[in-house]
């Protein structure tokens, strides 16, 4: 029996902060032997001594090492704060499921995000940009509420460059320099007013912006089958054992975190 | 069905103490025992010995990951059989083929579970309504009954191995097995459970739940004492040689449980946690596993602070009312 609670131990190849502000940090980790997973997946990151979190895989999976972008939070994420280069950290993954890309295949795809909720559609828009001939249009929309808090911005200013891709990136108000849209990323999807028609969406983001986004794509006309989201619960096993991050019979970490959103209609809003 | 004397198993279970790990209800508890054992309902289940309060699962020492080395075999003596019963519930919670937990499942498969039919029943006891009773042998490797200085035991070779075979039970013993079982039965209230799973994810908004939940203090003392009940914590000691990664029994009635690093609470209140260890018995473990999450044993309704009687919830949600 292969004991599913042990991690495996990595260095860290490089730690930075995301923003300004210090309160996102990035850190790139060793990628384990034969660790192979699809965008939406994450692992358990153990900082030991003092204890386990679930983060999301901001890397790609053709990356020769493993992406986490951390928001400063509590006890752990605070210690992951503390990495630097050379540091050791235990991780087990990858864990739960991952964003449906094969029923993406010949289809237009719809990534709407806000904030550090950017991180595993990092991994989705990288996996699907390295097939792009599978997929038809591929329409991303980003919004933070200041620049230094898109995550990823560099990499994205790059990507926009690329004519078989569309990116829409806003922040909330006017920034010095700042040329592409400003306001909310609901406003800026109604503005973009992308077709459903034949296109699965896929969201991430902080509650606020998914409460006022839900009703444009509903305006929009997306069928909540074809509207995928990745939640996120407090967990400790991440193998749906210690049972805190059930909605209804499905565990978080090991159903989940990616669900459509007919399927989450069903159950109870415990999120 | 064979008939041991009392002496030979008291004995001889005194005996294994060398080689296996005794669990057995003693002073009002299961715990670890030299063999001795008491006859009793115990307040404390049977799952402590299978699942602990409280468990190592791994070290880290000198910059290395170590399994928790595995102890002795464990002999569970002299539960009833819905505690034992309520061992191989859980054992459909944690036997999972991508996922094993290893340290329940190790434990399980090594482990010898060994009940004594429930002749008594409290007037608190609900078994038969979940298709089994005090009687049933589901979940034991053998089920003893007293009948005057013997056991009659049904058992498998597991238990007949390390106990002796006795000898063949008499016409007579067969008999007072019947009635007593009879007996015992028939004191047992019996709570309708036709499709309560279905008729819980019915009324899951229902604002009923606020009126069920509003005298529960949230103490977890339901939690802990049930015997199905599974949940727990990860934490890390640090120790002198380095890191003890332990896991702890949880609880669902606690707000922390649910409550994240931003603060948000997807559980935030008395009705949503109610809801969810009702829910989770009686609708979510039937869809996930064919069977209900309780046995019926009565713990929550004794040992409520305040009085909060599962059976009752079970009779307005599941009922048409």
């Amino acid at each position: 029996m292969k004991n599913p609670y042990l991690p495996v131990i990595v260095k860290v190849k490089r730690a930075y902060f995301e923003s300004d502000d210090r309160s996102l940090k990035t850190i790139d980790v060793e990628k384990p032997e034969g660790f192979s997973f699809l965008p939406g997946q994450f692992c358990e990151i153990s900082i030991f001594g003092r204890g386990e979190a679930p983060f999301g895989i901001a890397s790609a999976p053709s990356e020769d090492f493993l992406r986490f972008t951390i928001n400063k939070a509590g006890y752990v994420t605070t210690a992951i704060h503390w990495l630097e280069e050379g540091d050791e950290i235990g991780i087990r993954g990858p864990l739960g499921n991952y964003y449906p890309v094969e029923l993406f295949e010949r289809k237009n795809v719809l990534i709407v995000s806000g904030g550090f909720a950017f991180t595993t559609l990092r991994s989705l828009l990288l996996y699907l940009l390295e097939e792009r001939e599978r997929y038809k249009n591929i329409i991303l929309i980003y919004g933070a509420r200041r620049p230094d808090l898109l995550l990823y911005r560099e990499e994205l200013f790059e990507l926009e460059k690329r004519e078989d891709l569309e990116i829409h990136l806003t922040v909330d108000t006017e920034f010095p320099g700042w040329t592409r849209h400003v306001g909310f990323v609901p406003q800026v999807l109604e503005r973009v007013n992308p077709p459903a028609e034949d296109t699965y969406l896929v969201m991430c983001g902080p509650p606020a912006m998914i409460k006022f986004t839900l009703p444009v794509i509903e305006k929009l006309g997306f069928p909540p089958e074809r509207v995928f989201t990745s939640l996120e619960r407090r967990m400790k096993c991440g193998i749906g054992k210690c049972g805190r991050c059930n909605i209804g019979p499905y565990y978080v970490c090991r159903d989940g975190p990616v669900f459509s959103l007919d399927k989450l209609r069903t159950l109870p809003r415990e999120y | 069905m064979r008939r041991i004397k009392k002496e030979a198993i008291e004995k001889k279970l005194k005996e294994l103490a060398k080689d296996y790990r005794i669990f057995a209800p003693m002073n009002g508890d299961v715990k670890e025992t030299g063999g001795e054992f008491e006859e009793c309902f115990p307040r404390l289940s049977g799952k402590c010995a299978f699942l602990p309060p409280e468990e190592e699962i791994l070290r880290y020492k000198d910059g290395k990951v170590e399994e928790t080395p595995e102890d002795k075999p464990i002999i569970l003596f002299g539960i009833r059989p819905c505690d034992a019963r309520a061992i191989s519930l859980i054992e459909l919670a944690m036997r999972d083929e991508k996922f094993p937990d290893v340290y329940f499942l190790r434990k399980k498969e090594k482990g010898i579970i060994i009940s004594i039919a429930c002749k008594e029943p409290g007037d608190t006891c609900f078994c038969t309504s979940f298709g089994h009773g005090p009687f049933s042998t589901q979940g034991s490797d053998a089920l003893l009954v007293e009948k005057d200085d013997y056991y009659l035991v049904l058992g498998n070779e597991k238990f007949f191995k390390l106990f002796g075979e006795g000898e063949e039970a008499r016409e007579e013993d067969k008999e007072y097995f019947e009635e007593a079982k009879k007996r015992a039965e028939e004191k047992i209230e019996k709570i309708p459970v036709d499709n309560l799973g279905e008729k819980l994810l019915s009324r899951i908004e229902d604002p009923v739940w606020e009126k069920i939940s509003r005298k529960c203090l949230n103490c977890g003392a339901c939690t802990f004492l049930c015997p199905t009940c599974y949940c727990f914590d990860i934490q890390d000691l640090e120790r002198s040689w380095g890191v003890s990664r332990r896991r702890y029994w949880d609880s669902c009635m606690f707000s922390i449980y649910t409550k994240e690093a931003s603060g948000h609470n997807p559980r935030p209140t008395h009705r949503e946690r109610v809801r969810n260890r009702i829910m989770h018995k009686f609708s979510y473990y039937p869809y996930l596993y064919g069977e209900f999450g309780c046995t019926g044993c009565g713990r929550c309704v004794v040992y409520c602070p305040v009085n909060f009687d599962i059976r009752e919830v079970l009779k307005i949600l599941g009922g048409s009312g």
